[in-house]
């Protein structure tokens, strides 16, 4: 498993559980905490494709539509790959990191362009930061 | 309050997320014409949202009706220690069940998928407990059984590809049916 803190301009920003071993994935972040979120996003099939959805619970309720769209990724700060929404996940084949324990930063913001590395059993997230 | 006719329908969409007509009626059994018109209804409603090809998904409106209903519907057995007492339990079996469908999609053994196969007609058999308290639970003994019978016979998708009527999926469907009906919120298996 890679333990770089920069790849190709990505700054390391944290680990997590790996669902799936896919390999390295990049889109951009964006935060969904409210099913009005998913359900505006569900109407973009293209930025679906393109967006690493972010979403602090670890259940499948949110964010069980977009896995049919086969979005860039999905990062929660709940949960484990043994649950329902690792298994659909793992069905899928998308790039899931579950229980994501930042450093360095509290948050993610919307729009920031993420590489998740879904390799082994720890995830790895990157980001490209402001300065 | 929703008719029990929509409910079934809607409740279908709220639990399968996405999905087309064909579908809801191997859920529910009601004719797909029926179902279509219901669909048409509560789209011109703003409850629905049509997803072409992949069928419809309930917008905020139609995801506080099917909640609504589910409140009402259910107010007095949410304090019914027999329910109470048998979510309990199933929350162990719950537990085995998962982690023998993730040892199964990672090591894909015989001995996984048995247990995946036991938890699946002990949760049918725990189900039709319910019955009396919840007639529709009858659906999901009926779906359990189908879906078992089908990975039984050698069809891989049935264990847990969440495209078809799988074991996991019906078991998933159940588990936030039975949540909703209990009024709890979700944790995180």
């Amino acid at each position: 498993m890679s333990d770089e803190t920069e790849i190709d301009g990505y700054k390391y920003i944290g680990q997590g559980y790996n669902v799936v071993p896919v390999g390295s994935h990049k889109g951009v972040a964006l935060n969904v905490t409210q099913p009005n979120q998913m359900i505006a996003l569900m109407g973009n099939a293209q930025k679906i494709k393109d967006t690493i959805v972010i979403t602090p619970g670890g259940t499948t309720t949110f964010v069980a539509p977009l896995l049919y769209k086969k979005p860039g990724g999905i990062i929660t700060f709940g949960g484990t790959p043994e649950s329902h929404l690792g298994i659909v996940g793992r069905n899928f084949r998308v790039p899931i990191i579950m229980t994501l324990k930042l450093e360095g930063i509290e948050s993610i913001p919307d729009g920031t362009e993420l590489m998740m590395v879904c390799e082994g059993k720890l995830g790895r997230v990157y980001a490209k930061l402001p300065a | 309050m929703l008719s029990e006719s929509d409910f079934l329908v809607l409740n279908a969409i709220f639990l399968k997320k996405v999905v087309a007509a064909p579908q809801v009626a191997e859920m529910t059994g009601i004719a797909v014409e029926d179902i279509e018109r219901c669909l048409e209804a509560a789209t011109r409603q703003g409850w629905l949202m049509d997803m072409g090809a992949d069928g419809v998904m309930a917008l905020e409106e139609g995801l506080a009706q099917v909640t609504g209903h589910y409140q009402t519907a259910y107010a007095d057995l949410r304090s019914n220690a027999v329910l109470t007492d048998w979510y309990k339990a199933f929350e162990s079996l719950n537990h085995r069940f998962v982690g023998a469908v993730t040892e199964w999609q990672e090591t894909d053994s015989e001995r996984s998928q048995q247990r995946i196969m036991q938890a699946a007609d002990r949760l049918a058999q725990d189900i039709a407990k319910l019955i009396p308290f919840i007639p529709r639970y009858a659906a999901y003994v009926r779906r359990m059984e189908r879906s078992m019978e089908r990975a039984d016979a050698g069809e891989r998708d049935y264990v847990c590809n969440p495209t078809v009527d799988s074991v996991h999926n019906v078991w998933f469907e159940f588990h936030e049916d039975i949540l909703h009906v209990l009024g709890r919120p979700r944790d995180t298996t």
